[in-house]
C-alpha cells in the first residue's frame, strides 16, 4: 500500500485515455467537488492577491489612497535596501538549517516511536506536547528564561565550567536559539513520518534480515526509499513555513540583536504596520512568493529523481 | 541469553526516551511550575522547577480575565471558532482532495499550482484587502471571517495531505464501485470517505491546534471583547512598556494547552494508525 | 458495519454543524456601531451638558486601547461609571496588548472602520495626522468642551502636530533615574541628585559597585530619544530640525562623544556588555530589578512596575545634567487619547475625553496608571491617598518641572523607524562590529535615506 504524492503531472499520467464525453462529465463532477475551494479562491483569495500585487506598484500608507509609483518599490528592493539583503540572508540561513534539522529530528524520533516498544503511544504524546504550545506569548518568557543569563542552559553549562551568554542577545547565537525553538516543535512532521513508517510492510524488513542486512543497511535500502513521498511532503511544507517564520522572532528577539534574527516576514510586517509602507511590503511579499515558488519548483522537479513511488494497486 | 539482551536494550530504550522526553518537556514543565509561583519569583527564582510554595492565585487572577470578561468566555469563544473551523476543514479538504486525487479535469495542473501559490504569499499583505472585503460584507466583529475560510478550502496543507491519503487507497475499489453503477459522488461517499476516517482525524487535530493557537485573524476581525478567543485574551495581558502580568499569563497559557492535550490524547491512536491503514480492507 | 456507522455519525455532525453555522450567520449580531450610526448625527451643539437621557439618542462609541491586565480592569471600571452617568451612551471597547495594537489600528483605519477614540503614542501621531485620521481637538479646548481650567498649557503641548492638537495627554511622565537607596546607604555613597553631572553619575555608580561587589555600576542608556536625544539637548541641539526634514545637529563630535562615553564605561567594566544590555530591556529583567546595578534610567511611570517586579522600593531623581548645567529634561505625555476625525459623534467623544481627563472618580480608579494626571485639581486630590509608588511619580513630575525645558518638536512621521535604526547602529558599535566613526556615517546616511523616502 502506498501513498503517492500530490504531483499533478503524474496524476494525469495514471489515467487511461477516456472518451471525450466522459471527460466532459468528469469536468463537471470535478467542478462540483472543487466548488468549495473555487468559491473561496475566487471570492476571498484571488481578489486580495491581485490587489496586493497592484499595491506593490504603489505607495500606500493604508490611510490615504495608494499612489502609483511603477517599479520603484522593486527597484529599491534590489538596488538599495540593506534590510532586504539582511532579512533574506537570515531567512535563507534559517530555512537551510532548521528545515533539515527539524525533519531529521522528527524522523529520528518517529523511528524511536516505531520500534514497537510498549508505551510508544504515551511517548508520542510527550514528544508532541511542545508543538501544541505553538506561537503563544508564553513561549517568549519560557525561551528567554532558558537561554537567558541566569537560564537553565547556563546552569547546566556551569557544571562543566563553561560560562554562557545571554544566548538570544548574542549576534552569533541568537538565530540558533530560534532554530532550536522551531526544531523543538517538530510534532507535525513527526506524526506524518510515523504514519509513513507504519505503512512500510514488515515483510520487507524480514526479507532483508534473511539476507543478512544490518540496521543501517535496512534503513538506507528500505526505510528511506519508501519514506521519500512523506519526506517530500514534509519538506515542501516545512520549507514554506520556514520562509514565513514570524512569530518566534516577533515575540522573542524582535529581530535583534543587530538584525541578526530579522526574518523576512518580520521585516515585511514592520514595513507594513510600523513604517506604514504597505505598498513596499506588498512588493516584498511578491518577491518572497517568487523565491518560494522557485524553490518549490526545484524540489518538485528534483522529486522525480529521488522520490520513490511504488506502483499503485499492490496489496500490503 | 536472548531475552536478557532484549531486556537490556529495552531498558536502554526506555531510559533514553524518558530522559530525552524530559529534556523536551522541560520548557513546558517550567511553565507549569511557574504558573504556581508567586509573581516575582517567576523571574528572580527562575531556574528552579519547584515553587517555594504552591499558589493558585495566578490561576484565580488569570481566570478572572479583564473586568467582566473572564477566561470562561474566551474558552467558550475559542471552542466555537475551533469546532466550526474543524468541521469546515474536514468538509472542504475531503471534497477538494478527492477531485485532485481521483478525477481528471481541465486546468488541473494550473489549479493545483494556484492552490500551492496561496500558501506562498505572506498573509500580512492580503490582510488589508481581505479586511476591506469582510468589512463590506458586514462580517467584521463576527466569527464568520475566522470560520468561513475553513469551509471554502482555506488550508491547502490539508488538501495536499488528503490528496496523498486518497491516492493511497487502491484504485480498484472505486473502479469496482463504478462498474456496480456507482456515481463519483457515490464513490466519494461510500468508498473513499469511510476509508479516510483516520486521515480526517489527522486533519481534525492539526486544524484544531492551528485554529486554537491563531491570534492574527482574531486580532483583526474580533473587536468586541465578548468575542475574544483565548489566544487573543492571552495577548491582552502583555504590555512591554509596563508590567506584564506574567503570573496570570503563564497560568492561562498552561490552561490553554489542555484542550489540545486532551484531544491529542484521545486521537493519537487514530493519528498514528490512521495514516497507516488507509486503503486496507 | 460499525465503521460505517461511525462515518455516518461523523457526517451527521458535519451536517448539524453546517445548520448551526448557517443559523449563526443569519442572526449573528451585526456590528453595533453600524446599526446606530446609520441613524444620523445626534449632535446639536453643546446640548449634551444638561440634556437628560430620554431627549438624547442612544449612541455607541468605540474605544480602543492597549495595556496590561491591570489597566484593562481599571479602564473597564471607569467605562461602567461613565455609562451609568450617561445612559444614552454605550461604549464598545477593544483592548489589546501593545504588540498587536498598531496592526489592528492600521487595518481598521484602512478599512474605514477605526474606533471613535483610541490611545496613541507620540511617535505615531505624525503619521496618523498626516493621513487625516486624527481630529483636531483645539476647537473643543477653546469652546470649553474639554475643561482645561486646571490644566497647564505645557501639559497639552506634547499633543500638537503643527497647530493642531491631535492627542490629548493622558498623564505626564518624564525620563527619570531610579536608584536603590539601600545600596547607596550600605555603600555609604551619597544619593544621586538633581545637578549631578554624567561624571558624578559614573563616580557614584563606581563607588557603590566597588563597595558592594555589584556586577555593574550603571546601565548604558542608548535609546534614541531618551539617551542620545537628552545628550543633544544638554548641548543645545535636538535629534531633528524644527521641520523634521533632517538632523538637528551637525557636529559629528557630539555623536562620537556620546558613543565613546558608553564604550569606555563598558571597557572599564562599569557598564554591561551589549549582550547583557540587549537582554535586559523589559522591566522584569531590568538590572536594577535583579540587583546588578544600583541605578538605572527609566520612564517615571515605570516606577510602579519596576518596584512591583523587584518587590522593593526605589527612589527617583533626575537624569545627570550636562557639563554646562543644562538638564535637557522635558515633561512628556505617557500616552495620548485621540479622536477619529471621521467619528459620527465628535461631541460625545469629546465629552468622554473630558471625563477621562477631569473626573475625580475616574482618576480614583486609574490611580495614575496612564501617567500623572494633567489636572492639578486631580493631582492634589489623589496624592494623599495614593500608593507610595504613585506618589513618587507625582513628586517626580513636580521636581522635573523645576528643571525642564520646552518639549522638543515632534519627530518626523518616520520617527519610529529612526529610533529603531539608531539603536541598531549603536548596538553594532557596542557589539564591536563597527567603529564609532563607521556608525556615524551609517547613521547620517540612513537617517537621510529614511527621511527622503
Amino acid at each position: 500500500m502506498k501513498s503517492e504524492l500530490g504531483n499533478p503531472q503524474s496524476l494525469q499520467n495514471t489515467f487511461n485515455k477516456n472518451a471525450k464525453k466522459r471527460d466532459l462529465k468528469q469536468n463537471l463532477v470535478a467542478l462540483s467537488f472543487l466548488s468549495p475551494w473555487l468559491i473561496g479562491f475566487i471570492g476571498f483569495v484571488i481578489g486580495p492577491m491581485i490587489y496586493s500585487f497592484y499595491l506593490s506598484f504603489t505607495n500606500y500608507n493604508m490611510l490615504t489612497a495608494p499612489q502609483w509609483v511603477g517599479l520603484d518599490n522593486y527597484i529599491r528592493i534590489f538596488t538599495n535596501d540593506q534590510l532586504f539583503i539582511q532579512s533574506m540572508k537570515v531567512t535563507l540561513i534559517f530555512v537551510l538549517i532548521s528545515v533539515p534539522l527539524k525533519l531529521i529530528f522528527a524522523l529520528f524520533v518517529a523511528m524511536l516511536m516505531n520500534m514497537g516498544h510498549r508505551g510508544s503511544g504515551i511517548y508520542t504524546l510527550i514528544y508532541y506536547v511542545p508543538s501544541i504550545i505553538g506561537g503563544s506569548v508564553a513561549i517568549a518568557v519560557i525561551w528567554r528564561q532558558i537561554f537567558g543569563r541566569d537560564g537553565a542552559l547556563n546552569h547546566v553549562l556551569a557544571w562543566f565550567g563553561i560560562e554562557g551568554y545571554n544566548w538570544f542577545s548574542h549576534p552569533d547565537y541568537a538565530l540558533w536559539v530560534l532554530i532550536i525553538l522551531v526544531v523543538w516543535q517538530f510534532g507535525s512532521p513527526m506524526v506524518i513520518f510515523l504514519a509513513g513508517l507504519r505503512q512500510i510492510p514488515g515483510e520487507l524488513y524480514e526479507a532483508a534480515s534473511v539476507d543478512g542486512a544490518g540496521r543501517v543497511r535496512k534503513f538506507f535500502n528500505i526505510t528511506l526509499p519508501l519514506l521519500t513521498p512523506v519526506i517530500f511532503f514534509n519538506l515542501i511544507f516545512q520549507m514554506i513555513n520556514g520562509f514565513m517564520t514570524f512569530t518566534q522572532a516577533f515575540l522573542i528577539t524582535e529581530g535583534g540583536p543587530v538584525n541578526r534574527t530579522l526574518f523576512y516576514a518580520l521585516y515585511l510586517y514592520r514595513e507594513a504596520f510600523t513604517n506604514f509602507r504597505m505598498g513596499y511590503a506588498s512588493a516584498l511579499a511578491w518577491v518572497l512568493l517568487v523565491v518560494i515558488a522557485i524553490v518549490t519548483f526545484i524540489i518538485f522537479k528534483s522529486s522525480k529523481k529521488w522520490v520513490y513511488y511504488e506502483s499503485e494497486g499492490g496489496k500490503s | 541469553m536472548e531475552t536478557k539482551k532484549s531486556k537490556t536494550s529495552s531498558i536502554l530504550y526506555h531510559s533514553f526516551i524518558i530522559g530525552f522526553g524530559f529534556l523536551m518537556l522541560y520548557p513546558i514543565l517550567w511553565m507549569a511550575a511557574s504558573s504556581l509561583k508567586p509573581e516575582h519569583e517567576i523571574f528572580l527564582n527562575a531556574a528552579s522547577l519547584l515553587p517555594s510554595d504552591f499558589r493558585w492565585e495566578n490561576y484565580a487572577q488569570g481566570w478572572q480575565g479583564f473586568g467582566r470578561y473572564g477566561f470562561d468566555l474566551f474558552f467558550k469563544n475559542s471552542m466555537i471558532v475551533t469546532t466550526l473551523s474543524v468541521v469546515g476543514a474536514l468538509f472542504s479538504s475531503s471534497l477538494v482532495a478527492f477531485a485532485f486525487a481521483r478525477l481528471k479535469f481541465k486546468f488541473q495542473g494550473i489549479l493545483f499550482a494556484c492552490l500551492l501559490a496561496t500558501v506562498m504569499l505572506p498573509m500580512q499583505v492580503t490582510l488589508i484587502p481581505q479586511y476591506i472585503l469582510f468589512h463590506n460584507l458586514g462580517w467584521v466583529n463576527t466569527f464568520l471571517p475566522l470560520v468561513v475560510p475553513a469551509f471554502i478550502g482555506g488550508s491547502p496543507f490539508f488538501i495536499f495531505l488528503m490528496v496523498q491519503f486518497i491516492r493511497g487507497i487502491p484504485r480498484e475499489l472505486d473502479e469496482a464501485a463504478i462498474i456496480d453503477g456507482c456515481s463519483w459522488y457515490g464513490v466519494f461517499w461510500y468508498v473513499i470517505l469511510p476509508l479516510c476516517k483516520p486521515a480526517l482525524v489527522t486533519v481534525m487535530i492539526f486544524q484544531f491546534m492551528w485554529t486554537w493557537d491563531d491570534f492574527l485573524s482574531p486580532l483583526i476581525y474580533l473587536q468586541n471583547t465578548n468575542l475574544y478567543t483565548v489566544a487573543l485574551g492571552l495577548r491582552a495581558f502583555s504590555d512591554p512598556d509596563n508590567l506584564t502580568a506574567w503570573g496570570p499569563l503563564i497560568a492561562m497559557s498552561t490552561l490553554s494547552l489542555i484542550p489540545q492535550f486532551i484531544l491529542f490524547l484521545f486521537c493519537q491512536k487514530y493519528l498514528v494508525k490512521g495514516i497507516a491503514t488507509t486503503g486496507i480492507k | 458495519m460499525f465503521g460505517k456507522f461511525k462515518i455516518f455519525s461523523l457526517v451527521l455532525v458535519i451536517m448539524m454543524a453546517l445548520t448551526v453555522f448557517a443559523a449563526c450567520s443569519s442572526d449573528e449580531p451585526t456590528d453595533a456601531t453600524e446599526g446606530s450610526d446609520s441613524n444620523g448625527s445626534s449632535d446639536s451643539n453643546g446640548s449634551n451638558e444638561e440634556a437628560t437621557s430620554d431627549e438624547e439618542e442612544d449612541i455607541v462609541l468605540r474605544f480602543m486601547w492597549w495595556g496590561n491586565q491591570d489597566r484593562h480592569d481599571r479602564t473597564l471600571q471607569v467605562i461602567e461609571m461613565y455609562e451609568a452617568e450617561n445612559p444614552h451612551v454605550t461604549i464598545d471597547y477593544e483592548f489589546l496588548g501593545f504588540d498587536d495594537f498598531s496592526e489592528r489600528l492600521a487595518t481598521q483605519a484602512a478599512g474605514g472602520n477605526a474606533p471613535d477614540i483610541f490611545q496613541m503614542v507620540d511617535r505615531w501621531l505624525p503619521q496618523y495626522t498626516q493621513s487625516g485620521l486624527l481630529a483636531d481637538l483645539q476647537p473643543y479646548i477653546d469652546s470649553g468642551a474639554i475643561n482645561t481650567d486646571n490644566i497647564d498649557q505645557s501639559a497639552l503641548d506634547p499633543g500638537y502636530i503643527g497647530d493642531q492638537l491631535v492627542g490629548l495627554n493622558s498623564g505626564s511622565n518624564a525620563f527619570a533615574l531610579a536608584f536603590n537607596p539601600d545600596m547607596f546607604d550600605e555603600a555609604g555613597v551619597e544619593y544621586p541628585q538633581p545637578g549631578d553631572t554624567w561624571a558624578d553619575y559614573v563616580e557614584k555608580g563606581r563607588a557603590v559597585q566597588e563597595a558592594l561587589g555589584l556586577d555593574y555600576a550603571v546601565r548604558n542608556d542608548v535609546q534614541h530619544d531618551r539617551g542620545f536625544g537628552i545628550w543633544l539637548r544638554q548641548h543645545g541641539y535636538w535629534l531633528y530640525n524644527e521641520e523634521g526634514t533632517g538632523l538637528g545637529w551637525d557636529d559629528d563630535q557630539l555623536f562620537l562623544d556620546y558613543i565613546n562615553f558608553w564604550l569606555d564605561l563598558e571597557a572599564e567594566g562599569l557598564a554591561p556588555p551589549a549582550d547583557v544590555l540587549e537582554a535586559t530591556g523589559s522591566i522584569e529583567n531590568y538590572l536594577l530589578v535583579t540587583g546588578d546595578v544600583p541605578m538605572q534610567i527609566i520612564h517615571s511611570n515605570q516606577i510602579v512596575a519596576t518596584s512591583a517586579a523587584a518587590n522593593r522600593n526605589f527612589e527617583l531623581t533626575t537624569l545627570p545634567f550636562g557639563e554646562s548645567g543644562e538638564s535637557g529634561q522635558y515633561v512628556r505625555a505617557s500616552l495620548f487619547f485621540s479622536m477619529n476625525a471621521n467619528t459620527e459623534h465628535p461631541d460625545e467623544v469629546v465629552k468622554f475625553m473630558d471625563f477621562l481627563t477631569n473626573s475625580i472618580e475616574a482618576h480614583e480608579v486609574f490611580q495614575g496608571d496612564r501617567g500623572v494626571p494633567i489636572s492639578s485639581e486631580i493631582r492634589e486630590h489623589l496624592y494623599a491617598s495614593a500608593e507610595r509608588t504613585v506618589q513618587q511619580q507625582f513628586e517626580y513630575i513636580d521636581l522635573i518641572s523645576e528643571h525642564a525645558g520646552a518639549a522638543p518638536p515632534p519627530p518626523p512621521p518616520t520617527g519610529q523607524e529612526m529610533d529603531r535604526f539608531f539603536e541598531n547602529v549603536v548596538y553594532e558599535v557596542l557589539y564591536g562590529l563597527k567603529t564609532p566613526e563607521e556608525a556615524l556615517e551609517e547613521y547620517k546616511r540612513g537617517v537621510q535615506d529614511i527621511i527622503d523616502r
